[in-house]
């Protein structure tokens, strides 16, 4: 089926589809619900959507799921998500890299209505412990001796984490060098000395930390973090870098709203929920995270947008 | 087995397309930060040298042509009869496969397909033509949608309310 | 180490289930990967909630023996009908399909199965005793290394086809522009995909390689007509004499010392680790004019290769908490889920899980040697059925399976593209083998070479002196240049044959 077929499906069952979903919007869900997102199978979004879907399966006994449509920038994950009809069981999740995508023009995020935020990480410089740089101040004296001659391992290609290392450039006026990888590979490359340091949140990084393998230099947060009281942050030595990468999700706008009422409800008590509560500490991510219904998550996302259009543009793009 | 003319157009063309999309290539915009490894590296390295061995091979199709040409070798005796009429017959069925799929959904794309295509062959058993259809048919949609929950194709309009339906 | 085994196995025993479990999860992993389309990401996914229902033990057992599975599986449907049901497999298509073809449908399916159990079995004996130190190995894989390890898959390319050099190379370059196609993974530029969104991934390579071998087979068959569709009325369900098989031992070893070593490098699995396998076994072998011809090296290469990739694959997940490919990362989920870290401590914290992994991945490729050999022989008998009816039931499949994969239809339009493109090649004598090679290698190798000028600060000198990589490239130069000199001389000494109907002639029955 075209892009196009996928059009006159829409137009031509809309008038249907509308008279059905609002006979049955009070038994929603009645089938799988599916959240499309732009990583991999088993990444940190992945396992994100299926923490969260589980005390919502268990509250509706229908199952909610990640499919994953991985590569392209997420451009592929976005436009798959606007060929689904808007009948409240496709949603898409939403990070600041569909914010960069619509800042840089290659998606238009009108078109899709801001549900909830939930998740709100923090990431870290990381490198070996076989590596000469041992804190903050190495970092900045040997970027400072040889400009662009540190690299750093970063995931994605004019995404996030290219944008938060080029902020944090700026602030600090050094020349840190992002490579892009692959997320296992890059923290193999680390591991190895291939590549100075790396960009990563707590989550996935929790395992070769506590091994000591890989050491965290410095923290993009506002505070410090307890499971972590030994790594400064950037704020505190004066570099203003606090961006973090959020997980939310949004649907299309002309869903039937008494499905989304029934939906932010569902999230919410998922979020409440103690498993799911429990998934979040074994990430950190408890500290910044905070509940945003629609209202709340619009008026972020505007303001995200705006500050990441200016990054993007002072980083050239 | 194909006509040396053939060979000698299509690496013509193959030659051509390189060289355009060499120049593609040159033509993508270009990062600050990676200038040195832009995005047109590889493809150029890659179409640059597609360019040169179409070249050389569409050369030797031609020198061939020439020499071949007193002892002209007798093209298409391979073929078995009737070869392009079933080549044509069958990439129709598929292609029309295809677009039934989206149109009137799993099952019944799938029946009339399985129907259709038993007759490009000769194959005497009729009865085992005519059950096959229904029964690979209905096996797979229960097996895709009940013991994988996996989608399948399910049409429009009043054919994607009839699948839903079923599966 | 004795200890952790004992009390895994003492786990093992206490809990009945999981063998229950280890058998249902092979078959279900065989099932998965024999359905084109469906690959064993897509059987380890689905089951992940139901590992919520077990313990991790029990759970990790599930997805390690739909991995073992699913990596054999693939083989199936490549040798009966040219189907490769997983990307791993596709390399088994070359070589299997030709070999049934021939008649001896038990015997291809016989050498891979035999060889996906000893490449399998190889690649957990190296996870049970040399997990930490092989880790370690990987990660002096830098960029550098990977860029030399995919030339040394791709200087193959040029005589992999047994026909004409140049024509090789198109076919190799062909699979390497098509590789071009999508976002640049490092500037973010979108590249050749003519304006079409869903192209920025890339071209689909399931999608891809079920066109180019599937069905373009059911359209050549068909179009060949009556005489040759109705044909293989004469199988041979014969398993292999252990001496036919044992004649392949040292392409055996190789690929199983090569499968498990790119099984364990993150970011390649073991679809690399058949194709370089399976190249590797041509360049050395003693009868390279019968690859593509169903030679059994052709066949026991990239089975061995791709199953001793699962174990090798577990290495960096086991021993570092690192996917070593996108299934072990499906995996990593799994586990994450279930409150495991996975991390360096984990073979200390959760010696029991980590034990009974090895155990059961062992008792996996035990079953899979043992069901399989019986289920061969009946797998077999399916090419007595009519081909009118078995193509398109073949065509059937793939566009579901391809569809089902994700949801999405411009997958099945890759696959109908890529069916016309197999035909193009076959049909201008250009190897399938050296296109699909091209397709796999061409993004590692781009990526990791520019990755490596960078982190050389653009000095191409720099990057090839590294000692591994160097190595590995000498090596290429020098396979190539032997290649040739190889070609060279057979050309000389024999008048050079139409090699396009030659090879026709011989995998022609009758």
């Amino acid at each position: 089926m075209t892009i196009m077929n996928f059009k006159a499906l829409g137009g031509a069952t809309m008038a249907l589809a509308l008279s059905i979903t609002t006979a049955i919007a009070g038994d929603y869900p009645d089938r799988t619900v599916e959240i499309i997102h732009q990583y991999g199978p088993g990444g940190g979004t992945d396992r994100f959507i299926r923490a969260i879907g589980e005390p919502m399966q268990e509250a509706t006994g229908q199952s909610v799921v990640p499919i994953s449509i991985k590569g392209g920038g997420g451009v592929p994950a976005y436009v798959s998500f606007l060929q689904r009809p808007a009948n409240g069981y496709t949603l898409v999740s939403l990070s600041p890299d569909d914010v960069i995508n619509h800042a840089l023009g290659r998606i238009d995020l009108s078109s899709v209505y801001p549900l909830v935020r939930i998740q709100y990480d923090q990431g870290m410089l990381l490198t070996s412990k076989d590596s000469p740089l041992k804190s903050l101040d190495d970092i900045l004296a040997a970027a400072k001796e040889n400009p662009g001659g540190l690299k750093v391992g970063v995931t994605g290609s004019a995404g996030f984490d290219d944008a938060l290392v080029g902020q944090f450039n700026a602030e600090a006026g050094i020349e840190l060098e992002t490579v892009p990888f692959g997320a296992a590979e890059m923290v193999s490359n680390t591991l190895g000395g291939h590549i100075d340091l790396m960009y990563e949140e707590y989550g996935p990084t929790r395992g070769l930390i506590e091994s000591g393998d890989l050491v965290p230099l410095v923290l993009f947060s506002d505070e410090r973090l307890p499971e972590l009281p030994e790594v400064p942050t950037a704020k505190e030595n004066g570099y203003d870098v606090t961006l973090g990468r959020w997980r939310g999700f949004g649907i299309r706008p002309d869903t039937d709203p008494e499905i989304i009422a029934k939906l932010i409800e569902l999230f919410q008590a998922a979020y409440e929920d103690p498993g799911y509560k429990e998934v979040e500490t074994q990430s950190a991510l408890q500290y910044r995270s905070e509940f945003l219904g629609p209202d709340e998550f619009k008026a972020f996302m505007d303001s995200e947008t705006e500050a990441f259009s200016k990054i993007m543009k002072d980083l050239g793009y | 087995m194909i006509s040396k003319l053939s060979e000698i157009i299509v690496f013509l063309g193959l030659t051509l397309a390189s060289i355009a999309l060499w120049f593609n290539a040159d033509a993508l915009p270009t990062s600050k930060r990676y200038a040195q490894v832009d995005s047109d590296l590889w493809p150029k390295i890659v179409f640059g040298a597609l360019a040169i061995c179409c070249a050389i091979q569409m050369i030797k199709a031609v020198s061939k042509a020439l020499k071949a040409q007193a002892e002209t070798e007798a093209t298409g005796a391979g073929k078995a009869q009737g070869y392009y009429l079933r080549l044509g017959l069958i990439s129709a069925l598929v292609l029309g496969y295809f677009f039934a799929l989206n149109q009137i959904g799993f099952l019944f794309a799938t029946v009339i397909f399985l129907w259709a295509a038993a007759w490009v062959l000769p194959y005497r058993n009729l009865l085992a033509k005519l059950l096959f259809a229904p029964l690979f048919t209905v096996m797979l949609a229960l097996f895709f949608s009940y013991a994988l929950s996996l989608p399948l194709p399910r049409g429009e309009g009043i054919f994607y309310d009839l699948s839903q339906a079923l599966f | 180490m004795l200890d952790a085994f004992a009390s895994a196995a003492g786990y093992m025993l206490g809990n009945p289930m999981c063998f229950v479990l280890i058998v249902f999860s092979v078959a279900w992993g065989i099932m998965f990967g024999s359905i084109p389309g469906l690959t064993g990401i897509v059987g380890v996914a689905l089951l992940i909630p139901f590992t919520f229902a077990f313990d991790p033990i029990e759970g990790m057992l599930l997805l390690g023996g739909v991995y073992v599975g699913s990596t054999f599986g693939g083989s199936i449907s490549a040798i009966l009908f040219n189907t490769p049901g997983s990307p791993e497999a596709a390399c088994t298509s070359l070589d299997g399909y030709p070999m049934a073809k021939r008649g001896e449908a038990g015997k291809a399916l016989g050498i891979a199965l035999a060889a996906s159990a000893v490449g399998g079995i190889f690649g957990t004996l190296v996870l049970m005793f040399a997990a930490p130190p092989l880790a370690r190995l990987a990660l002096e894989f830098g960029p550098a290394e990977y860029f030399a390890l995919a030339v040394l898959g791709i200087t193959a390319i040029a005589s992999i086809g047994g026909g004409s050099l140049v024509k090789g190379l198109i076919a190799g370059l062909l699979g390497l522009a098509v590789a071009t196609v999508g976002l640049d993974p490092l500037t973010g530029i979108a590249r050749f995909n003519f304006g079409n969104p869903m192209l920025l991934t890339g071209v689909s390579f399931i999608g891809a390689i079920i066109g180019i071998f599937a069905l373009a087979e059911v359209i050549q068959r068909f179009a060949d007509g009556p005489t040759e569709a109705n044909a293989m009325t004469e199988v041979s369900t014969k398993l292999p004499s252990l001496a036919e098989f044992l004649a392949t031992k040292a392409t055996l070893l190789r690929s199983s010392v090569i499968g498990t070593i790119i099984g364990a490098l993150p970011g390649v699995g073991a679809t690399t680790a058949a194709f370089i396998s399976y190249s590797e076994a041509f360049r050395w072998s003693k009868h390279p004019e019968l690859f593509g011809k169903g030679s059994p090296e052709g066949i026991a290469a990239p089975e061995s290769g791709n199953n001793s990739a699962v174990g090798g694959s577990m290495i960096p997940l086991l021993a570092l908490g690192i996917p070593g490919s996108a299934t072990t990362a499906v995996m990593i989920g799994g586990l994450t889920i279930h409150g495991i870290v996975p991390g360096p401590m984990l073979m200390q914290n959760n010696s029991d899980l980590v034990y009974s992994v090895f155990i059961g991945m062992m008792l996996a490729n035990i079953l899979m040697l043992v069901f399989g050999l019986r289920a061969a022989r009946v797998f077999a008998l399916v090419l007595r059925a009519p081909y009118p009816l078995v193509g398109p039931a073949i065509v059937v499949l793939c566009m579901t399976g391809v569809f089902a994969l994700n949801n999405n239809v411009f997958d099945v339009v890759i696959m109908l593209t890529f069916g016309a493109v197999g035909f193009f090649l076959k049909s201008f004598g250009l190897p399938v083998a050296s296109f699909i090679i091209g397709l796999v290698l061409g993004p590692i190798a781009e990526v990791s070479l520019r990755q490596g000028l960078i982190l050389a600060d653009y000095d191409l000198m720099t990057l090839v002196s590294r000692p591994i990589a160097g190595t590995l490239l000498a090596l290429s130069a020098l396979s190539l240049a032997y290649g040739l000199w190889g070609q060279f001389r057979a050309r000389n000494a024999t008048p050079k044959p139409v090699t396009e109907t030659d090879a026709k002639a011989q995998t022609d029955p009758a």
